[in-house]
């Protein structure tokens, strides 16, 4: 796809590989696109440069116009972002391709020194794991769909094969399995793979179970099928006899309000005829309810197989067999920090019994597991998914983690930074309001909230130097103050929350805190902040209650009661049943239930605030939040009930309209969801019929000049509809996919359908005019 | 001692989310900057030695030359084994006087340099910044107890600096504030000590329960009530561990909201925020509610108890008066 040209060339660019400007633009081909791109090229212009590349003679918008937009990576490659698996080439071992579990495939020749992405044409950019063909190092498997459970991951759409080394891609089937454990190839036929399908997180069914295919892809068998919950996360083939396989299989379900890491279903399984028939092989692990289960062969004594396992209660552990999984020993205690993140373990195939385990910490085992010790963490991002043990050098290793990849010499000693890997995952960004060049700040996962500038008067670029941290933890919604671009609102992880001083680099901590006798408050993950659009004072941040402050944060005002619909979240069903706090890993790693996450006011009308929940209330308050208006179901209209309200933009136009983005996917349902009210809330019409029916919607962003211009941002893509201002029951709206680079600044603006790096956007959305709109908004109201 | 240059008191920034390489990998290069703080440069003319670094010294002449080493006196070595390690101490004082920090120097003889961070002594945790302004520095040795000035006091300034333009913010109210809060912190933290206390001993004597042979059961009820009011009194304190424990939200401690004020006032540059403030007199107003039941708890209740053990003749458990040694009493 044209789109996706751009990207790549973006994103080599961003490597300092030189571009190639012609295929540039002869390469891009959008067609049906409206007046509208005119708009934005035609304020784009005022910021880029004339371009140097041939006209296309095609009329109307073509590549030639679309090429002078010059979109940029502005990094930062500072921190990188979560990598979920590596594999290296065996043969030429400075080849290595890495998994970003949100940011595709990159490939680099040269052991780190640059990269490529070569996954950007394919239909998802969440990747769970890859895998070289042994016999043939041309041929890269991709499973995507990242292979953890946590609050936020992306989902993929099955399994890709390339046998030209990653140049090109094929879609091989398993469309419905979301997340992809393992893949592992037969090490003397090239045709014969094992797929290990976790299987959707949100909902039951899916492609889910171990998948066999012996016709390099063509078709597949499911092997070994558990039920309708539960996937196999694992699969291993014996290194002497490769009938002989071994399977994990996992049971897990979350939900927005939810996770249940284990259940009956999860063990492991042993098939000694290339997977025909199988048995349970669970003598000696834990009885009851299990969870994830990470394992690993022995290299050196393939009798010997080790097992992490979570279970119910405190009966997780580590466990050896000496008999191909016959009997299993408990060997101690040791269980990764969260099963549900990590529980992925590779034995050595330089010592017997050195085990290493992917964890917060790397742990090394020299014992067969008996006893863990961390690997060393020196000068690193901790939170790691990913180890490649070199064969010839037992002190070599390559770990993947949240903050990116390093290498080590020196076994965890030291460790070398590969710090031009740009794939922060961000979850929103905010700009800031000055001259000459604005900044951009980003809350990021696990790499904190970045800030950077836009452009700078360095004949280098961008550096990864000019981008700075204004807290670290997980950052979200970021907000810069329209009138002092010096301070930045930062949150981190359930309702953290400071405001920074870019000028002294000093922060000050503003959650707000319960009052004496009030209810304990429920913080999101990402909770919902706003600063005013009449005052640049007041800010708004919300638990399960909304606070007001008219002092930049320094105290604050519920001006609500609890706007969710307060459910008790331990008595919903989940797999078809309640179940007993003692189910694993019970809502571990899980945001409160009946939280606000999205809170925006009329820019035209002070104290017309509406507030969104995670458990699909919508609120209005017209009067500052005296009185509030439940809005418990959009009407008549077919919007899940209890859809996570992701984003409301008010009207920046029209006092009564305004839009909502309702966001299903945590039960499976990945159908986008908008809805319109011309009268504040009072009665709805959905706008969303026109977009794709895959790809939930994250963000909204009306023009600030033209009212019939709506942006949304859905898992997938942006799009625009020009129809907003008009759009009703009897005239749905129309939307156009726009290119790459807007698709990425809505990505940004996304809760968690993550940017790979933040892209400059002030082409697109001439964000000095939109400054200048706020600006007189506020002096409207002054 | 050199002439002092002026302290700059300004923060760091963590541009890197942390100090030194933060996440780059040790391949990063940084250098250091200088210490932080006022740096002091001076002079000892003498080493300050044990009396067993004395003897050790002359036992080594001794041992080259081949001489017979004197065998000291047991009283000697009595003296060796009691001493105390010489001391070398930099006191910093502010313009009344007042001790604000005391830094360890080095006890050999020759140059010297020692840094005050420019922070008043943590003695609850964490130093509250120095106001502004003059402060005197003296060495002093302390051998064995007594403490005689070596150098005499030296005046120096200290005095904030900005990289930009930003307003000072109001440090006098910042350091009341802070002073306030740990006088708070103080009671709080010794009642938190005495409720741990309290528990250690009331778990001892269930532990003792449980062995005798010869104490009337009714004792049992008795320790268990306590219990109970002990853990009601701890959860105003720390939290309840209830709902947290089962990934649900509750409300903070007391010791939770004092440190929410604290580390939230003292953690920044601006000082407390109308939050913090607030914090700290929830924090008050909930040591206040409970005060009193502790206080009954652990000054008349269980003392209560520990004597029904000591008439009942129940092995000594903590907090308990030495038995007699008389079986009579």
């Amino acid at each position: 796809m044209a789109v996706d040209s751009v990207r790549n060339l973006i994103q080599s660019r961003s490597l300092s590989q030189p571009a190639n400007r012609r295929r540039f633009s002869s390469r891009i081909a959008i067609s049906a696109i409206t007046g509208l791109l005119i708009v934005l090229i035609g304020s784009s212009v005022a910021t880029a440069q004339d371009s140097d590349e041939p006209e296309d003679p095609t009329p109307g918008i073509n590549s030639g116009l679309l090429s002078s937009l010059k979109f940029r990576g502005i990094g930062p490659a500072m921190m990188s972002g979560r990598i979920g698996d590596v594999v290296v080439d065996p043969e030429k071992r400075s080849t290595w391709y890495i998994a970003a579990c949100s940011g595709g495939v990159w490939k680099t020749t040269n052991a780190g020194v640059t990269w490529k992405p070569i996954f950007d044409n394919q239909g998802s950019y969440s990747i769970g794991c890859l895998a070289i063909d042994p016999n043939d190092r041309f041929t890269i498997w991709v499973g995507t769909g990242e292979n953890n459970s946590q609050r936020s991951v992306g989902y993929g759409d099955g399994l890709y094969k390339s046998t030209n080394g990653g140049s090109s891609f094929k879609k091989v089937g398993l469309g419905d399995s979301e997340h992809i454990g393992k893949i592992v190839v037969h090490p003397d036929d090239s045709n014969t793979v094992y797929v290990a399908a976790q299987g959707p997180l949100w909902s039951e069914g899916g492609d889910r179970g171990l998948y066999k295919t012996t016709d390099g892809g063509e078709s597949w068998d499911k092997i070994l099928d558990i039920s309708e919950n539960t996937g196999i996360n694992e699969v291993h083939l014996d290194p002497t006899n490769p009938d002989i396989m071994y399977a994990s299989s996992y049971q897990r379900r979350r939900h927005t309000w939810v996770l249940i890491d284990g259940g009956p279903e999860s063990g492991i399984h042993k098939s000694i005829d290339g997977g025909e028939t199988w048995k349970k092989i669970n003598s000696g692990l834990p009885g009851g309810d299990k969870g994830r289960i990470g394992m690993a062969i022995s290299p050196i004594n393939p009798e010997v197989i080790y097992a992490v396992v979570e279970a119910t209660g405190d009966s997780s552990g580590f466990y050896r067999s000496a008999n191909r999984g016959e009997t299993w020993s408990r060997m101690g205690d040791y269980v990764s920090g969260s099963p549900q993140y990590y529980q992925e373990i590779a034995a050595c195939p330089h010592k017997f019994d050195r085990i290493y385990s992917l964890d917060t910490y790397v742990q090394v085992s020299e014992d067969g597991g008996k006893t863990f010790t961390g690997l060393g963490e020196a000068d690193k991002h901790v939170d790691n998914h990913a180890i490649v043990i070199d064969p010839d050098d037992e002190d070599h290793l390559i770990v993947g983690c949240d903050g990116g990849l390093y290498e080590s010499w020196d076994r965890g000693k030291t460790y070398d930074f590969k710090a031009n890997l740009p794939l922060t995952q961000f979850y929103k960004v905010a700009v800031s309001n000055e001259e000459p060049f604005y900044y951009v700040y980003g809350g990021t996962q696990d790499n904190a909230t970045q800030g950077g500038p836009s452009e700078t008067n360095s004949s280098n670029g961008i550096l990864n130097s000019d981008w700075f941290v204004t807290v670290f933890g997980d950052g979200f919604d970021p907000a810069v103050d329209p009138e002092d671009p010096d301070t930045i609102y930062s949150q981190w992880q359930y309702g953290g929350l400071v405001r920074f001083d870019r000028k002294t680099g000093t922060r000050v901590d503003i959650k707000p805190q319960p009052s004496k006798d009030g209810d304990a408050l429920r913080w999101n993950w990402d909770s919902a902040l706003l600063i005013s659009p009449h005052n640049h004072e007041r800010i708004y941040y919300g638990s399960q209650i909304l606070f007001a402050s008219d002092d930049r944060g320094n105290s604050w005002t519920a001006i609500s009661e609890d706007l969710s619909r307060n459910l008790d979240r331990n008595k919903l069903k989940v797999m078809g049943r309640v179940w007993g706090v003692d189910a694993v890993a019970k809502n571990m790693s899980t945001s409160m239930y009946g939280t606000i996450v999205s809170v925006s006011e009329s820019p035209l009308v002070e104290g017309l605030i509406y507030v969104g929940t995670d458990d699909g209330m919508f609120q209005v308050t017209e009067d500052g939040g005296e009185n509030w208006r439940a809005v418990s179901a959009f009407g008549n209209l077919d919007i899940p009930e209890y859809g996570y309200i992701n984003d409301i933009e008010a009207d920046v136009h029209d006092a009564d309209t305004v839009y909502v983005a309702v966001n299903n996917h945590k039960r499976g349902d990945f159908q986008p969801y908008i809805v319109k009210s011309i009268d504040r809330g009072k009665t709805w019409v959905n706008i969303s019929s026109d977009l794709p029916e895959r790809g939930s919607v994250y963000a909204l962003k009306q023009d600030h000049e033209k009212p019939e211009i709506l942006f949304c941002g859905t898992e997938f893509g942006c799009f625009t509809t020009l129809d907003a201002a008009t759009s009703g029951s009897n005239f749905p709206a129309a939307y156009r996919r726009l290119p790459y680079a807007i698709f990425n600044f809505i990505k940004t603006k996304t809760t968690w359908c993550w940017l790979r790096s933040v892209v400059d956007f002030i082409s697109l959305m001439t964000t000095a005019r939109y400054a200048k709109f706020r600006k007189s908004c506020l002096r409207k109201t002054k | 001692m050199m002439p002092i240059t002026k302290g700059r008191i300004f923060n760091f920034r963590s541009p890197m989310a942390m100090g030194g390489r933060a996440f780059q990998g040790a391949s990063f290069y940084t250098a250091p900057n200088p210490d932080y703080g006022v740096k002091f440069t001076y002079h000892l003319k003498d080493k300050l030695e044990t009396a067993k670094q004395k003897r050790k010294s002359a036992e080594k002449k001794l041992d080259k030359s081949g001489g017979d080493v004197t065998y000291p006196s047991w009283d000697d070595f009595k003296k060796e084994d009691r001493e105390v390690a010489p001391r070398v101490t930099l006191t910093i004082r502010d313009e009344d006087g007042n001790v604000v920090d005391r830094i360890k120097g080095s006890t050999s003889n020759g140059l010297h340099t020692a840094v005050w961070d420019m922070n008043h002594a943590d003695e609850f945790g964490r130093g509250a910044i120095a106001l502004p302004g003059s402060y005197t520095v003296d060495v002093s040795q302390t051998i064995d107890g007594h403490t005689t000035e070596l150098i005499a006091a030296e005046e120096f300034e200290i005095e904030p600096i900005s990289f930009a333009e930003t307003s000072e913010p109001d440090r006098e109210a910042i350091m009341a504030f802070v002073k306030k809060a740990q006088s708070i912190s103080n009671v709080i933290g010794a009642a938190s000590s005495v409720t741990n206390e309290a528990k250690d001993s009331l778990d001892e004597i269930k532990s003792l329960l449980n062995k005798s042979t010869t104490l009337d059961e009714s004792i049992a009820n008795d320790v268990r009530e306590l219990e109970v009011q002990l853990m009601d009194i701890q959860e105003v304190f720390n939290g309840d561990p209830t709902r947290p424990r089962r990934n649900e939200s509750a409300l903070p401690g007391l010791r939770g909201r004092l440190r929410t004020a604290m580390f939230g006032a003292m953690g920044s540059r601006e000082g407390p925020t109308g939050t913090h403030k607030q914090q700290l007199d929830i924090a008050v107003e909930l040591y206040g509610e409970v005060e009193s039941d502790l206080r009954k708890l652990v000054e008349k209740d269980i003392p209560k108890l520990q004597k029904k053990l000591d008439k009942a003749g129940a092995p000594w458990t903590k907090g308990r008066k030495i038995p007699s040694m008389d079986e009579d009493k």
